[in-house]
């Protein structure tokens, strides 16, 4: 697989609820076994155009996607793409850890049993084992498998429904602003986490923290919630590598932005 | 009469009191000068000259009406036992109907003229409770409004007498509410120690006459004692045993709730996750008409229409059962069934029914229907029960928190993996916290099964059958004149105890298991 | 990181496939669901379909019309003209001989006997009265020989009248059809019903007494649980101290919710009758009892508008000096009534419902004129359910008991209905 190979394609996405628009035209290419960031202040729609990338946004009443989005050139809005299908290659980390009310291993075994993903236990017990292990997790864990997931920590919760989105194995993992709800220390731990699944996975990550795109990502992209009735605007102001993004931006939003004048 | 003119002279004197006070207190101000001070106000005085008002008309009319009250309660019961205290000893020796006799002949004399008793009664020993209940009479016909006519007199007096301007009426009368609110609120404890002291008292005097170890453990309920002679038949006339009436009305309310759980459970799950805004507004108004229409309603319709249609029902699967193409499937295992019993008697067990009747083998399989069937009254209870379980595991799906839904959703779950997986395992507790809830109001139901079930109690567990529950008893038992003495009677409140405590436990239980749950997601 | 899943098993024609019979799995969990609501809708119009087609034949009657010969001969063989010999005849025989002649059937012998059964049966128990009436008729009694006072109902004898008569159990009498067709037998709408009061009679059934007998009840339930309710669930919101008492209070609140309904059933009968010797079967002690029911409903109900009252009204009448009561006489309790009003008839309605509390305070079976104070025994409608329910006459317990159902319903649906556009109001506003 080469290095710059496309991962996921958007062209002219727009996101309407119930008719109001909350994110127009946008374009970009999502690199294979990068890591991506969408970064810029609240509400300009990052989160809502990323849960446009696995379709999560269907739960939604009155949401409306328009422009083409694929996956390895598939379109994902495409009228015989099943989102359940979808969804097995596109993962998704949400900004509140969420681990079900079941025991860690459980939670771990959830994808690979509703997908049907083993022959055996066996099989079973390896595919959580790595997961966990994948997540970082597997140490501080192993011992207590069978006990509630929710009696973790924040942080080791997190690293729980990250372990529960790779058991699938996963081309793309979204993650939602993941460590927004954690102390700095569990959050360090995620980031780290993200660098080493960027080797086997390509990931999106929404984030409020601009010091933490610079930490994790390859490239990222500036939202900001411009006026949307306007011809030709887009949400997407500015999409490039994290250096060139944060060093020397060509939108003067974007330096504003990133130099903390507003957001 | 004088009850009558009491009541109006005790408005009356509430009224002016109101006007009086005001006056009182303001013709005392000026007397010595009216001035506005941080203690007093325009008028001089303490508070508004309503509040003056205010204060002695709750005084004149709050004491006085309580006294009314209360003597108007419970004089009836004054009466009873005045008589019984001054009965001679011997009367306890006579039979039930003898007592009911002296005591009504007593009452009788009492309210005639002269006082006196006539007949064999005449000049014994129960002249002295003549004499108590004619004193009581007095007291109820006159002495207690010379009381009370006493007491508005002193209240008002020391009222106008207390109404000076520095009283601080607004205080008197706020706290004088607050007694007033506090009663109301104590109410509901008056209505526990109610029912808790009425179904105890009459529930001891029953277990006085018979053992709580065989009403407990008794395969036998039969009040009117009639077709069996047995324990405890002399002293009481009757067989208090209440396992059939456990097993019954176990019976009736798991027939309900297998009607009402899967069918509350799914209409929810559907209502709240799958339904489009037209089907939810066409199908919560049928819950909620389910839920409003009164217990009554339901017993009529099982009794009169679900109950002969399940007869017809049933005759129709005869038919079928007995067609030359099944027949012989089902006359195979019903005789299989003869004859594993059979077995079971030649290896020297016992099976239910006797051995002869067991050697004889089916030539037809009939399931036999009676007048009640106990699935009909379960069936319909159930129907009853629907929108109550459908509105508590509503409620308990949409305290799941909705990440659970999106981490679901997030890993590729279909809708219904989502919810059978992840959703119903964690609103669990909190559903089988309303089906606990669920299980005690059916318990509680009475009209369904006083009008659809049986009234004697069966001992089986065949939901074509005939079986009767704790509530038809207690109205069968109630049934007619009420004789509290009589040990029937008392029978009927020692099921109530029964069936107050549990559905109180489930109840605790219920809401302890609903509470905890609603504490993990918050 | 090692990936161990089987790369058959992750395959996308594989996995599509599998989608797909997820997916299946999932319509069929839908079903149920759909089957679920089925099943309640189903049992909704089978109970409705059996309340309205048996409740609307109860609305219409079946009279049969015939003229009466009333035969001296018979009626006053020795010709005495004294009213208390009249008085003493049985006068649907006079009825009898004109149907057996229409439907050809012999008057005497063995031969016809199940025959003349069957038409004897057609006539109902007050023909019988209503003939006498016409000849005949007490006014009181004699209070020295207690005798019965008699005079002459106006018609005389050996006159020929036509007179309507009520006919029972049509539906499953032989002769029927061939007497409507007759002319004899016609079907007409049953005004008794509204009129009448409550009796074994389905000729002469009405609800009248137990329609007035309800609005004693829930008068003397609202007036003996709004107040107590009202004041209960100001003080628990606004002035009760946290401490014993008042948790205690709170958990039997809590539990006298669930307390079944034929439990405060026998404590009235305890309470009330026994020990407090209130009359039985009247409307003050059904009242009383109901009224233990929807006092927890409306202490509930009121907390929950008080405490939506927004605090800034509080805030606003304590800042200009007026105290905690005041501020809840004067501006708390009057924006929080029309909640309170609202969940009061929520809970009269369930009162006007209730049947099991007030089976056993004699109530059920009682038979009198119309209740002119909630001092007079009277049936309620739902126990008039009931007591139809006991007849042995088919039009009363399979018809007339459904008619007053019908009625009951009609006053739910009112009560509910005003309850629903109250809180709509307060809503809007």
């Amino acid at each position: 697989m080469s290095e710059d190979q496309v991962r996921m394609s958007c062209r002219n996405v727009n996101v309407a609820y119930s008719g109001n628009l909350a994110i127009k035209n946008v374009s970009m290419d999502i690199m294979s076994k990068k890591v991506t960031a969408f970064i810029g202040p609240s509400g300009c729609g990052k989160s809502t155009f990323l849960r446009a990338l696995n379709r999560m946004n269907d739960t939604v009443d009155g949401c409306e996607v328009t422009g083409e989005i694929t996956l390895d050139g598939n379109d994902i809005y495409a009228k015989d793409m099943d989102t359940v299908f979808l969804r097995q290659w596109v993962g998704m980390v949400f900004q509140k850890p969420n681990p079900f009310p079941k025991s860690i291993y459980e939670n771990v075994a959830y994808g690979p049993r509703i997908h049907g993903l083993f022959r055996t236990k066996s099989e079973l017990d390896d595919i959580v084992e790595q997961s966990l292990i994948g997540a970082g997790l597997w140490d501080e864990v192993k011992d207590r498998l069978r006990n509630p997931g929710t009696g973790l920590s924040g942080g080791q919760q997190q690293r729980l429904c990250i372990a529960r989105a790779i058991a699938v194995n996963p081309e793309v993992i979204l993650m939602d602003e993941p460590a927004s709800a954690l102390d700095p220390i569990a959050t360090r731990k995620i980031e780290e986490l993200i660098h080493k699944l960027a080797q086997n996975y390509t990931i999106v990550i929404v984030t409020h923290s601009m010091a933490q795109a610079q930490r994790v990502a390859d490239k990222t992209a500036f939202f900001y919630a411009v006026p949307l009735t306007e011809q030709d605007n887009s949400n997407l102001i500015e999409f490039g590598d994290t250096k060139q993004i944060f060093d020397n931006p060509v939108d003067d939003r974007t330096r504003q932005y990133v130099e903390g004048a507003f957001g | 009469m004088l009850l009558t003119l009491f009541l109006a002279v005790l408005l009356l004197v509430t009224l002016l009191g109101y006007f009086v006070g005001q006056r009182r207190a303001l013709s005392a101000v000026r007397a010595d000068q009216a001035k506005r001070s941080l203690s007093t106000n325009n008028y001089g005085l303490a508070a508004l000259p309503g509040f003056y008002g205010q204060r002695l008309a709750y005084l004149v009319f709050i004491p006085p009406f309580l006294l009314l009250l209360l003597w108007w309660l419970f004089e009836p019961r004054l009466a009873d036992l005045l008589i019984h205290w001054n009965l001679p000893d011997a009367v306890a020796e006579a039979t039930r109907g003898e007592q009911v006799g002296i005591i009504s002949a007593i009452r009788e004399a009492a309210s005639s003229q002269g006082g006196a008793l006539s007949g064999d009664l005449a000049g014994g020993d129960y002249q002295a409770a003549v004499s108590a209940l004619q004193a009581l009479n007095w007291i109820n016909s006159t002495g207690i409004y010379l009381l009370l006519a006493a007491l508005l007199l002193v209240l008002l007096v020391l009222g106008i007498a207390s109404s000076k301007p520095t009283f601080r009426a607004r205080k008197a009368v706020e706290n004088w509410n607050r007694w007033v609110m506090f009663a109301a609120a104590a109410v509901a404890i008056l209505i526990t120690v109610g029912i808790v002291m009425s179904l105890l008292f009459q529930a001891l005097s029953f277990f006085q006459a018979y053992s709580w170890l065989d009403f407990l453990t008794g395969t036998r309920w039969s009040p009117g004692g009639a077709f069996q002679r047995g324990y405890g038949e002399e002293a009481t006339g009757g067989v208090f045993g209440v396992v059939p009436l456990i097993t019954g009305t176990l019976l009736i309310v798991v027939i309900a709730m297998s009607v009402a759980v899967p069918v509350g459970l799914m209409s929810a799950i559907y209502l709240g996750e799958y339904a489009s805004n037209r089907v939810r507004a066409f199908a919560k108004p049928i819950m909620e008409i389910l839920a409003g229409i009164p217990t009554v309603v339901y017993g009529l319709f099982a009794a009169l229409t679900f109950t002969p249609w399940l007869s017809a029902g049933v005759d129709a699967l005869n038919g079928l059962l007995n067609l030359p193409v099944l027949k012989s499937v089902t006359l195979l295992i019903a005789n299989l069934f003869v004859a594993l019993g059979n077995v079971v008697i030649w290896l020297g067990g016992t099976v239910s029914g006797s051995a002869p009747q067991l050697m004889a083998y089916f030539s037809e399989v009939r399931l036999e229907t009676g007048s009640d069937i106990a699935l009909a009254a379960g069936v319909v209870m159930g129907t009853m029960i629907i929108p109550f379980v459908a509105s508590l595991s509503d409620d308990a799906i949409r305290a799941v928190p909705d990440s659970l839904r999106d981490g679901a959703l997030g890993l590729g779950s279909t809708r219904s993996e989502m919810m059978r997986r992840v959703i119903l395992p964690a609103a669990l507790p909190g559903i089988a916290g309303g089906i606990l809830l669920a299980v005690s109001r059916a318990i509680g139901e009475t009209m369904i099964v006083v009008m659809a079930a049986g009234s004697f109690a069966y001992l089986t567990f065949n939901p074509l059958g005939s079986v009767s529950t704790f509530t038809v008893q207690i109205n069968a038992l109630l049934t007619g004149d009420l004789d509290f003495g009589g040990t029937k009677v008392q029978a009927a409140f020692a099921i109530g105890i029964f069936l107050f405590f549990i559905t109180l436990a489930l109840n605790t239980l219920a809401l302890a298991i609903v509470r905890r749950f609603r504490e993990e997601y918050d | 990181m090692v990936q161990i899943i089987d790369p058959k098993l992750k395959d996308a024609d594989y996995q599509r496939a599998m989608t797909l019979r997820r997916r299946n799995k999932g319509k069929r969990f839908q079903a149920w669901g759909i089957a679920a609501l089925a099943v309640a809708g189903l049992m909704l119009a089978a109970l409705l379909y059996s309340i309205v087609s048996n409740g609307v034949r109860g609305l219409m009657e079946d009279r049969i019309t015939v003229e009466v010969y009333f035969d001296p001969e018979k009626i006053d063989p020795r010709d005495s003209g004294d009213l208390a010999v009249m008085r003493m005849f049985n006068f649907d025989t006079l009825v009898y001989p004109v149907l057996y002649e229409a439907l050809d059937i012999k008057a005497r012998g063995r031969s016809d006997r199940d025959k003349r059964r069957k038409v004897k049966q057609l006539i109902g128990l007050g023909a019988s009265n209503q003939l006498r009436e016409m000849i005949v008729r007490q006014v009181g009694v004699d209070p020295v020989t207690e005798d019965p006072i008699l005079v002459s109902g106006g018609t005389q004898l050996g006159e020929r009248v036509t007179v309507e008569l009520t006919a029972l159990s049509t539906a499953s009498n032989p002769y029927t059809q061939t007497l409507r067709e007759l002319g004899y037998l016609n079907t007409r709408f049953n005004g008794d019903f509204f009129t009448g009061v409550n009796s074994n009679d389905p000729g002469y059934y009405g609800i009248l007494d137990a329609l007035v007998g309800s609005f004693w009840t829930l008068l003397v339930c609202f007036l003996a649980s709004f107040p107590v309710g009202v004041l209960a669930a100001v003080y628990l919101e606004e002035f009760a101290p946290r401490n014993l008492i008042t948790d205690f209070i709170e958990v039997n609140i809590n539990n006298l919710a669930a307390v079944p309904s034929i439990v405060f059933g026998l404590m009235g009968a305890f309470v009330f009758i026994y020990v407090f010797g209130m009359p039985g079967g009247t409307a003050l002690v059904g009242g009383l009892v109901l009224s233990l029911l929807t006092l927890p409903t409306i202490i509930v109900a009121a907390r929950a508008a008080i405490r939506s009252v927004p605090g800034s009204y509080r805030e606003a009448a304590l800042g200009l000096g007026a105290s905690r009561q005041q501020a809840m006489w004067s501006f708390v309790l009057p924006s929080a009534m029309p909640g309170i009003i609202t969940g009061t008839i929520i809970g009269l309605a369930g009162a006007l419902g209730e049947t099991a509390p007030l089976l056993f305070i004699g109530m059920v079976g009682f038979q009198s004129g119309i209740p002119l104070t909630p001092l007079d025994g009277t049936p309620s409608l739902a126990v008039g359910v009931f007591n139809a329910f006991g007849s042995q006459f088919d039009e009363l317990k399979n018809q007339l008991s459904n008619s007053t159902i019908i009625v009951l319903l009609v006053l739910l649906m009112l009560l509910n209905g005003t309850a629903a556009y109250l809180r709509y109001r307060s809503e809007k506003s």
